[in-house]
């Protein structure tokens, strides 16, 4: 095992105990406090919050890397190929958004809580993978797609065949991409009282409890680097067997 | 005058070029042929210092290269490699004035010498100063490639492979244009290519290599009748060899009296051309033309012998 | 020739055939022609109570507007030159604004400073529609960066004159504003100094850090780790980390409390917004550098430039348009970024957006909201075209 490997090994192993038994790091967090504040979070289970947190940000993630993909495959077909312009602007224009503005603005819609999370997330993840499937379908080797179509391929038979294989190390890579971001992204959904690790940001810069804001922002980071490395991971796998565009 | 005195260049233990010795003379061409990975370009990126010796000596005109800081040295050298490395980011006039400006010369001289040099490669200055490098065709980029080379008027000149991306229409008249600046500034120049037929047709002298090894270095001719190893003569090609030679020579040095039927050669063209026009309109002599008027002859019997292997 | 026989043939029927993405526009503007154009409310807190066009607006203007929204969906739906579908498409925006002015004065009751009108689910349909109109129309014609540039000065500079005639003021987010406007410019003084000062100094340290990552390979991938890193923290938790050591310099180092350095407030704010700037700024130095075409280095050297010629007059020109696009990612999400500020006492726009989610005032956080997303919005179309220009030569058009 590669000295990497053991390091993110031991940074879960670290993770999972913090979860299960955040009091045994009472110690250690209580360097960070003053005035006897609470060491751990003590406003609901860390582990709940945890899980929560990534489940919103799987589900969000999943959504939008369906419709992504969907919506960049349908572009890139000769039926869609009027939409391809304003596509790429809005994608552009989307990221000028910034994530608290779309929160705040689907509360009257969705009210407080978890669905104006999920859906600022959802919209957010969307622009990556969006971005990242279309400059894989677009940037396919010329050869091999006029390969593909002399060979007789029909159009469905070449996007399944041909082009979503070789593209699909770039859509990986931008589902790795709009995942981190929207780990990091959902702990501001708690200031729409999403349950979120923002919760536990929000309620230590509240207090003036840097231990609170020390524990929310270690865990997703923590979290964001374990599944960054996972989601790479997963795609050398994949792309290894799928074969790689030469570079 | 170059002198390459048992030059060796090592990479990781192994030697990509192993002792070469090769002497260039002023005001020639010298080509380095061979295969990738033979050497010749990391001998000839030595002579500017692009690549440090190993061990051995390199002089220009006599002084030890090696005492001379490199980017001093680079300024004295012209240098075009293939695909000419022009700045896409300057304009065609400024690429060219590149040099002259690192030297510091006067605005008016270093402008004078742009329009100079962009006329001398049939660039009209007024139309192609202020234009970007990627507005321009292959051919062009290649000649202010070699224009921007030229600029500070050095006396030697070091190409890498400078018409590899050029198709052979091109090709043939950036050849025909580098020989007529040769011969008008009488520059050394030190040119690198992997094809036999642009080293005969170029070169003073043609320096094969292999395996970092100089394998021969002599006049066109010698190589094709006498080449050194069997890789040389693989290189030449055996069946290419009569034809090589042929194309060596004028028609105008093999004149003979006489007269004889049909169209006219022109007394500049090779004898190789000569050659394939008596095959191709099966006559067994041409009449020849010089400045319009027929001067004489040249025969197939003549020809034959030329192209002989040499006894 | 049967060729040019048909060619002009569908040109001719061309005109007639459906845009599909105008058939789209159609759908969402129909939509939002049907739902509430403005919402009246008879104070802040209380819901909304939905008023169509028809009952929005007096008589004639409600006709005027109908008409404009139906000669827009023409433009929108038929093959009409992309020029055409762009100027219609201003037209319709620019309606829709001057028009929700008019609403609001028309809807207020006389010397009623209690009573809200603020944009319903119609309007802001509308404004989706014809926003990907114009979108549309502009992505197609390809504009030159100047003509852009012009354009969105264009804009901003109707937008003041609408905003300065004050037809807008009983729009109820102008209400909000008039209660507030002292605290409005003084936190957008603070969000622009944040989201820009936080990028020049990301940029003063970050590029050469990018040169110095490209020069020594071995420093590569520690540099680029470590910022990676700090990418993965979310931005309210480092915002709250450096509070402490923030607060610690400002006590015990001479001096730094002067420098306006403390705990809480802009400090804190500045230091994550440029330590999230970094990795940007740094790998697309890195990248950039690593474009440069080798055989223009190669030829750099030959020439007998020196590392420093080398680097000023050839290599960093070539990667300056990848510098710059660095530069415009950080300079986007930093202005986004920046309304988080708020929530640590840094300032900036997000004090509405966090006052209104507060008070349930969507009004408010729109306050926040619209002048943060104008903002990244400019940059980004600024920026943009600035990286268009700067890349000449280095890219084929």
């Amino acid at each position: 095992m590669s000295w990497g490997n053991l390091v993110r090994l031991l940074a879960l192993g670290v993770l999972g105990v913090f979860l299960a038994y955040p009091e045994a790091f009472a110690g250690f967090f209580s360097l960070f406090t003053k005035n006897n504040q609470p060491a751990i979070y003590n406003q609901g289970n860390l582990l709940d919050i945890t899980l929560n947190h990534l489940l919103i940000v799987g589900a969000a993630t999943l959504a939008a890397t369906l419709i992504a993909v969907g919506l960049a495959i349908i572009v890139t077909r000769p039926f869609g190929a009027e939409f391809l312009p304003v596509s790429r602007s809005l994608a552009n224009a989307g990221q000028t958004f910034p994530p608290v503005a779309v929160l705040a603005l689907a509360v009257p819609v969705l009210g407080f809580g978890t669905a104006p999370t999920l859906v600022a997330l959802f919209l957010y993840g969307l622009l990556p993978i969006f971005e990242n499937t279309l400059t894989g379908l677009t940037n396919l080797p010329p050869a091999v797609t006029d390969a593909a179509r002399g060979m007789g391929m029909t159009g469905w038979q070449r996007l399944v065949k041909v082009e979503l294989p070789l593209a699909l190390p770039v859509i990986l890579a931008g589902v790795r991409l709009s995942t981190v971001i929207s780990l990091a992204t959902a702990t501001i959904g708690s200031t729409v009282a999403a349950r979120t690790l923002g919760e536990v940001i929000i309620a230590g810069l509240l207090s003036g409890n840097t231990a609170f804001v020390l524990q929310g922002g270690l865990v997703v980071g923590v979290l964001a680097v374990l599944i960054y490395d996972g989601l790479a991971a997963l795609e050398r796998r994949l792309t290894g067997r799928m074969g790689r565009l030469p570079s | 005058m170059i002198e390459i005195d048992e030059i060796t260049r090592r990479y990781d233990g192994e030697d990509v070029v192993d002792r070469v010795s090769l002497t260039i003379q002023p005001r020639s061409i010298c080509v380095i042929v061979g295969t990738s990975g033979s050497g010749k370009t990391t001998l000839m990126r030595m002579i500017n210092k692009l690549v440090e010796p190993s061990s051995g000596q390199i002089r220009i005109d006599g002084e030890d290269i090696a005492g001379i800081p490199a980017y001093e040295l680079r300024r004295r050298i012209g240098y075009v490699i293939q695909g000419h490395g022009l700045f896409p980011h300057r304009t065609v006039g400024q690429n060219v004035a590149t040099v002259p400006k690192l030297l510091g010369w006067e605005k008016r001289r270093t402008e004078e010498r742009v329009d100079e040099l962009l006329q001398l490669f049939q660039l009209d200055p007024a139309q192609f100063r202020n234009r970007l490098p990627h507005e321009l065709s292959g051919g062009q980029q290649q000649r202010v490639g070699v224009a921007r080379a030229l600029a500070a008027k050095p006396n030697i000149l070091l190409m890498d492979e400078p018409f590899g991306a050029l198709d052979p229409v091109i090709r043939a008249k950036a050849q025909e244009d580098l020989l007529a600046i040769q011969r008008r500034f009488g520059t050394t120049i030190v040119l690198v290519t992997h094809d036999m037929e642009e080293a005969i047709h170029l070169g003073d002298t043609i320096a094969v290599m292999d395996g970092g090894k100089l394998l021969q270095s002599a006049a066109p001719a010698e190589i094709i009748r006498n080449p050194a190893t069997p890789f040389v003569a693989e290189l030449i090609g055996t069946s290419e060899r009569p034809f090589r030679l042929l194309s060596l020579g004028r028609v105008a040095d093999h004149l003979e009296p006489g007269h004889a039927e049909g169209e006219a050669i022109d007394a500049a063209a090779s004898l190789r051309d000569a050659f394939a026009e008596l095959l191709w309109s099966g006559r067994s002599a041409l009449p020849v033309r010089r400045d319009g008027e027929i001067v004489g002859q040249v025969t197939l019997a003549a020809l034959s012998r030329l192209a002989a292997r040499p006894q | 020739m049967s060729i040019a026989g048909i060619s002009p043939l569908t040109a001719r029927t061309g005109w007639f055939k459906l845009d599909k993405l105008g058939v789209l526009i159609s759908l969402v503007a129909l939509a939002g022609a049907w739902l509430p154009f403005v919402l009246f409310r008879a104070n802040r807190i209380v819901p909304g109570d939905p008023r169509p066009v028809t009952e929005a607006l007096p008589g004639p203007w409600a006709a005027l507007l109908i008409t404009v929204l139906l000669v827009g969906l023409l433009a929108a739906l038929f093959r009409v030159a992309p020029g055409v579908k762009l100027i219609m498409g201003l037209v319709v925006l620019g309606s829709l604004f001057v028009l929700l002015g008019l609403s609001a004065n028309f809807l207020t009751p006389d010397s009623d400073s209690f009573a809200r009108i603020s944009p319903g689910a119609g309007f802001w349909l509308l404004l989706l529609a014809f926003a990907l109109l114009v979108t549309d129309a502009l992505a197609r014609l390809r504009l030159r960066p100047w003509v852009r540039i012009a354009i969105l000065l264009g804009v901003v500079g109707a937008m003041v004159l609408l905003l300065g005639s004050g037809s807008f003021n009983q729009v109820s987010t102008l209400k909000e504003y008039a209660t507030r406007a002292p605290a409005f410019w003084s936190e957008a003084r603070t969000h622009l100094a944040l989201a820009f000062g936080s990028v020049a100094l990301a940029s003063v340290v970050g590029i050469p850090l990018g040169i110095w990552c490209f020069r020594i390979k071995r420093v590569r991938a520690a540099v680029l780790n470590l910022l990676n890193m700090v990418q993965t923290i979310p931005s309210i938790a480092l915002f709250g980390l450096l509070i402490a050591p923030l607060a610690w310099m400002a006590a015990n180092i001479p001096g730094a409390s002067a420098l306006g350095i403390s705990g809480i407030g802009t400090a804190p704010a500045l230091v994550a917004l440029f330590a999230y700037s970094l990795l940007p700024i740094v790998s697309n130095t890195l990248v950039g550098l690593l474009g440069v075409p080798p055989a223009a280095v190669d030829a750099a050297m030959g020439m007998g430039m020196t590392g420093r010629q080398r680097l000023l007059g050839v290599e960093l020109p070539l990667a300056f348009p990848v510098i710059l696009t660095g530069i415009r990612i950080v300079l986007v999400q930093n202005i986004g970024l920046a309304t988080i500020a708020a929530l640590i006492g840094g300032g900036g726009f997000g004090v509405f957006v966090f006052q209104g989610i507060g008070q349930t005032a969507m009004d408010l956080v729109l306050l926040g909201a619209v002048p943060t997303v104008v903002l990244a919005f400019a940059a980004a179309v600024v920026l943009d075209a600035l990286v268009e220009t700067t890349s000449r030569g280095t890219r084929k058009p």
